[in-house]
């Protein structure tokens, strides 16, 4: 197991105006430690995570070694929205 | 245009329009403070700023001004953040404007002074402070002064007290102007100014006018004068007695 530091989930839309948060956003998580960039293949799928109604994932644990690279996902299926966000566990 | 993927090194997930332009913040934020300076134009530099006070956007500043200095005022707005940082570095590239002055409104007043000679004639002139620094002469052959024959420039500089004198004289042949002392006069005893251009001679009947500038600018033109030299033999020349010197008067016949 090892942790990772907690992030927000947001729409920024790129007019000087606060980011919006997305509440209750499904947050896809995979280890990208030995994905092949090109292709993908190599990375390994996580169990999802779940923002709170202010858009904020909480810290946790990963049932990945330290020092593993994990990208974090959001896709809005309805319009297309989408970010992710790598992070090293520690 | 691609779909592009690329890795977000912010520290949450942030979803941005790829197609929206990038915004930045205002280049500039109001001023919390202003600092004024200021110097004299052309005598001195931004070197010799003074300075003035500091105060918020909107406040007002008064500083002594010597109007015998006869400079216009450059004028420095340093501005300040809150926290007493300066947009500029060097005062010189602070925002800057000039304060313009101008003593002298008044169109002057002239008159020919004695009857004129064959080849000079006084002119007095009056109505005017003793803030005017410069003097401009139009000499026209025409009554509507259109095509002037000359124009005369004086600058105060050449007097004494910095003071234009009151009367001129106007000569005919070399087509100069000489100023002369008189008994009430601050000028140069028997100062004689003359112009450096080798001028062609003057109509016999001449039409003269006078501006005055006490600063920025001209006064308007004075009274347009009408001046006949006397003939060869003395004659016909213009008359006149204008007397432009200030003078106090007292009839004794009312003193008991």
């Amino acid at each position: 197991m090892s942790n990772f530091t907690g992030f927000d989930v947001e729409i920024d839309l790129n007019d000087g105006t606060i980011p919006i948060p997305v509440p209750n956003a499904v947050v896809q998580v995979r280890d990208v430690t030995n994905a092949n960039v090109a292709t993908g293949a190599g990375a390994i799928a996580l169990a999802n995570l779940v923002a709170d109604a202010n858009g904020h994932v909480a810290s946790g644990t990963l049932p990945v070694a330290a020092g593993r690279t994990i990208r974090f996902t959001w896709v809005r299926a309805a319009d297309g929205w989408c970010a992710s966000l790598l992070r090293v566990t520690s | 245009m691609s779909l592009a993927a690329r890795d977000c090194l912010s520290l949450n997930i942030v979803a941005r329009d790829g197609e929206a332009p990038v915004w930045y913040p205002p280049p500039a934020a109001p001023a919390a403070s202003v600092q004024v300076w200021w110097h004299y134009e052309e005598i001195e530099t931004v070197k010799d700023a003074k300075f003035v006070g500091m105060c918020a956007p909107g406040g007002q500043f008064a500083w002594p001004h010597n109007p015998e200095i006869d400079r216009n005022v450059r004028v420095y707005a340093l501005a300040l953040s809150a926290d007493g940082t300066p947009t500029v570095s060097r005062l010189e590239d602070a925002p800057q404007f000039t304060l313009l002055f101008n003593r002298v409104t008044e169109a002057p007043e002239i008159g020919q002074n004695t009857p004129a000679t064959t080849d000079s004639v006084e002119i007095g002139i009056t109505r005017f402070a003793r803030f005017a620094r410069k003097r401009r002469v139009t000499v026209s052959a025409n009554a509507d002064m259109s095509g002037p024959t000359t124009v005369f420039l004086f600058d105060s500089e050449d007097y004494v007290a910095r003071e234009l004198p009151r009367y001129l004289t106007l000569s005919r042949e070399a087509g100069a102007l000489t100023t002369e002392e008189k008994f009430d006069l601050l000028t140069e005893g028997g100062s004689t100014l003359t112009t450096e251009d080798s001028l062609a001679a003057l109509p016999r009947t001449i039409y003269l006018t006078v501006a005055n500038s006490g600063g920025t600018g001209w006064t308007p033109e004075s009274n347009i004068l009408e001046v006949t030299f006397a003939a060869g033999d003395g004659t016909g020349g213009s008359a006149g007695d204008f007397d432009p010197t200030p003078r106090d008067s007292r009839n004794l016949d009312i003193i008991y």
